[in-house]
């Protein structure tokens, strides 16, 4: 049994013009000590998906269907007191904006030290206290400085706080949604390479949530491309790399400059995501793939099994055998893109 | 495509902010306390920029690669140091020639979201640096820039307000406003870091055009070293307000001298999980701009210092007998001679003039 399951999972947002379904069906396995990278553009469903998993979703947002498995126990069927007890203590979270997160009138220290309190009570203050500066170290962080307000540490250092944080209770989940967006390189370097450290030491898996594929890359074991609520592809993170059968995989991962490449011809994907109230039948991409044809328009496409891949195209045998240096080819895009800003179609 | 003609200096610059220290300090201050404090956001940097050409400043945030921009484009008064445009020295030029400098400088923001005017019209904002420098045609300049920002058909966008277009349209619109009025080079402030992965790409290719087409220099600032590569002629890296490496980018990328140059370049991170990356961790964090190191400012994070000399001699941006671009690190040996032992105090100049001879630049 994996750690986490998530079976066709319907995440909504409840709006005055109906329903958003920000993820929509979704299902996906995580292993003990495995991470997951989450990729795709804003409002993908990438974020809501945490959320829903650790439960904390906002009022209007709700789970219209499936079920999320955490080891064993359904959490969407799980009673609030024993969800609460699993929170911070069992699955954890650093959040996007984790470094605004903090609150900005008790001392970090008090902060950790009442997330420790909380879930375990009987944790004396000295015990309290040694994880404290345990966890400062694990992050780089002064243990001196514990005792400072929020405002006293910059942006970086909060972000690191607020990790120091998460891993407190060692738990076996972590869900980090854009961990080091806010962060220069090198500390985003730094402080992925601590997570990974800290994650070996305490076996716990990782949902990596992120628009930048590099970070995938470098991080994950598996990845899944979300569009527009729905899972566009997922597989290992080679193969989905090397060889993705998805015609937006392809484009996403041709947007992104490479550092150790010259004179790369960048792809732009036209147009914008789909309104997530009244989804467009058929495949989701449809409209803004240069590859698509009424089929794609009309029908939903089903899981295609390949190479370890699981992919969400009509087309997905094809783009392997011809398709694929047409997909490859930026110009294919661009003339796409053209077409669609000359407002022949909404 | 770049010429070597330059079209703009900039010498020797420096941007000091001085910290609010709230009316207390200053009235404690005016009574004849210590000096105030200053943020040494720029402190003495010096590059030209040619025509044609693409320049990459580079360098994590408050490196003071924002402050050169706005500098450059004249939207901070220097503390020191000068900008030379077309044979004039912008600290000395007339009223005229700094409006002629104004309509020739302009700047693309980072945040399309904050840097357009809510209750202006597309057409408006577009129009307005037209309106300000009294040039005629408004509509079918407007007109044009909107064409070549690739809002299409331009009519359609004349009167819509900013909330009412998506991320992308709006930084095309900073886009078209800034190239209205035909200038001679471009400032872009992170121009991409605030759109969606998909419509990066398109934005940028605009930006490539707009080089390509109108001859425009621009200067690109931001922390992507990717994105630097994919863009630039050029690079610049910073750190703490100086400039510590610059040349052109394949160099700069492939080959990086400076110790803080190869620690940034190490640290970005490679979409290709088939490519291995050395990951050197990088000590301690960016240094006290307020009361800044006396030597050079990366010797605590250096992991190639070499003493005395990093404690307490400046290195100066120059050429290097062993590279093409210019490196401000004493690890290298000056292509000009220079020998940063002979202001080292308490050095014996005798011993280092001794070697002088024997080093002199060796070609290869």
């Amino acid at each position: 049994m994996s750690q986490l399951e998530v079976e066709d999972l319907e995440v909504y947002y409840e709006t005055e013009d109906g329903p958003a379904q920000a993820v929509d069906g979704v299902s996906f396995e995580l292993e003990q000590g495995e991470n997951l990278g989450i990729v795709g553009e804003s409002g993908c469903g990438k974020t809501t998906l945490a959320k829903a998993i650790i439960g904390i979703l906002p009022d209007a947002g709700y789970i219209n269907n499936g079920s999320i498995n955490f080891k064993g126990d359904d959490l969407t069927e799980m009673p609030d007191p024993q969800r609460r007890r699993l929170k911070w203590e069992e699955i954890s979270m650093i959040a996007q904006s984790a470094m605004n997160s903090l609150d900005p009138v008790y001392t970090i220290r008090e902060q950790i030290v009442e997330a420790i309190e909380t879930h375990r009570p009987g944790t004396g203050r000295v015990e309290s206290d040694e994880i404290v500066t345990e966890m400062f170290e694990l992050v780089g962080l002064d243990p001196e400085r514990a005792d400072d307000y929020p405002h006293q540490f910059s942006g970086g250092m909060r972000q690191r706080a607020m990790i120091a944080m998460a891993l407190a209770l060692e738990p076996s989940l972590m869900l980090a949604d854009e961990p080091t967006t806010a962060l220069d390189v090198i500390m985003q370097d730094q402080i992925l390479k601590r997570i990974s450290s800290i994650q070996e030491e305490i076996n716990s898996s990782m949902l990596v949530i992120t628009h930048d594929v590099s970070v995938v890359a470098e991080t994950c074991d598996r990845v899944i491309v979300m569009y527009a609520g729905k899972v566009a592809e997922e597989g290992p993170v080679e193969e989905i790399f090397d060889k993705p059968y998805h015609p937006y995989t392809i484009g996403l991962k041709r947007a992104f400059p490479n550092i150790r490449k010259t004179n790369q011809d960048l792809l732009s994907i036209s147009g914008y995501p789909p309104e997530l109230i009244d989804p467009p039948q058929g495949c989701r991409f449809a409209e803004r793939c240069p590859m698509a044809t009424d089929r794609c328009r009309e029908e939903e496409p089903e899981a295609h099994y390949k190479n370890g891949l699981r992919s969400y195209c009509h087309y997905a045998d094809e783009i392997d055998v011809e398709l694929r240096p047409y997909a490859d080819e930026p110009g294919t895009w661009n003339r796409a893109a053209a077409a669609s800003d000359g407002g022949v179609e909404q | 495509m770049s010429g070597d003609e330059v079209l703009l200096e900039v010498e020797n610059l420096k941007k000091h902010f001085k910290v609010n220290q709230g009316w207390i300090a200053s009235l404690m201050e005016s009574f004849g306390g210590d000096g105030a404090d200053y943020v040494h956001a720029v402190d003495g940097v010096s590059f030209e920029l040619r025509e044609g050409e693409t320049l990459g400043l580079a360098g994590e945030s408050g490196c003071g690669k924002t402050t050169t921009g706005m500098s450059m484009v004249k939207l901070h008064e220097p503390t020191d140091g000068d900008i030379v445009y077309d044979d004039t020295r912008l600290s000395e030029a007339s009223d005229a020639e700094i409006k002629q400098f104004r309509q020739n400088a302009q700047m693309i923001f980072q945040d399309p979201f904050e840097s357009l005017n809510p209750r202006m019209t597309v057409y408006d904002t577009v129009a307005e640096p037209l309106r300000i420098h009294d040039i005629r045609n408004e509509t079918a300049r407007v007109q044009r820039a909107l064409e070549f920002a690739e809002l299409l058909p331009p009519e359609q966008y004349f009167n819509q307000y900013p909330h009412e277009l998506s991320g992308g349209q709006r930084q095309r619109v900073a886009i078209a406003r800034a190239l209205v009025l035909d200038p001679d080079f471009i400032v872009a402030d992170e121009p991409v870091s605030m759109l969606d992965v998909s419509l990066r790409a398109g934005v940028l290719s605009l930006l490539d055009r707009m080089t390509d087409e109108f001859g425009l220099s621009v200067v690109y600032i931001s922390h992507d070293l990717s994105l630097l590569r994919h863009m630039c002629d050029r690079l610049a890296i910073m750190y703490m307000g100086k400039i510590v490496e610059k040349g052109p980018t394949d160099q700069v990328i492939e080959n990086p001298q400076h110790p803080y140059t190869q620690a940034l370049i190490n640290a970005v991170p490679v979409p290709d999980p088939s490519v291995g990356r050395e990951r050197v961790e990088l000590q301690g964090e960016v240094g006290d701009v307020i009361d800044v190191p006396t030597g050079c400012r990366f010797k605590d994070r250096c992991p190639d210092y070499i003493g005395d000399v990093c404690d307490q001699v400046v290195p100066p941006l120059e050429a290097k007998t062993a590279f093409e671009q210019d490196v401000a690190c004493h690890l290298y040996e000056s292509a000009e001679g220079y020998d940063p032992y002979e202001e080292l105090e308490g050095t014996p100049a005798a011993t280092e003039a001794g070697d002088g001879p024997e080093s002199t630049p060796a070609d290869d």
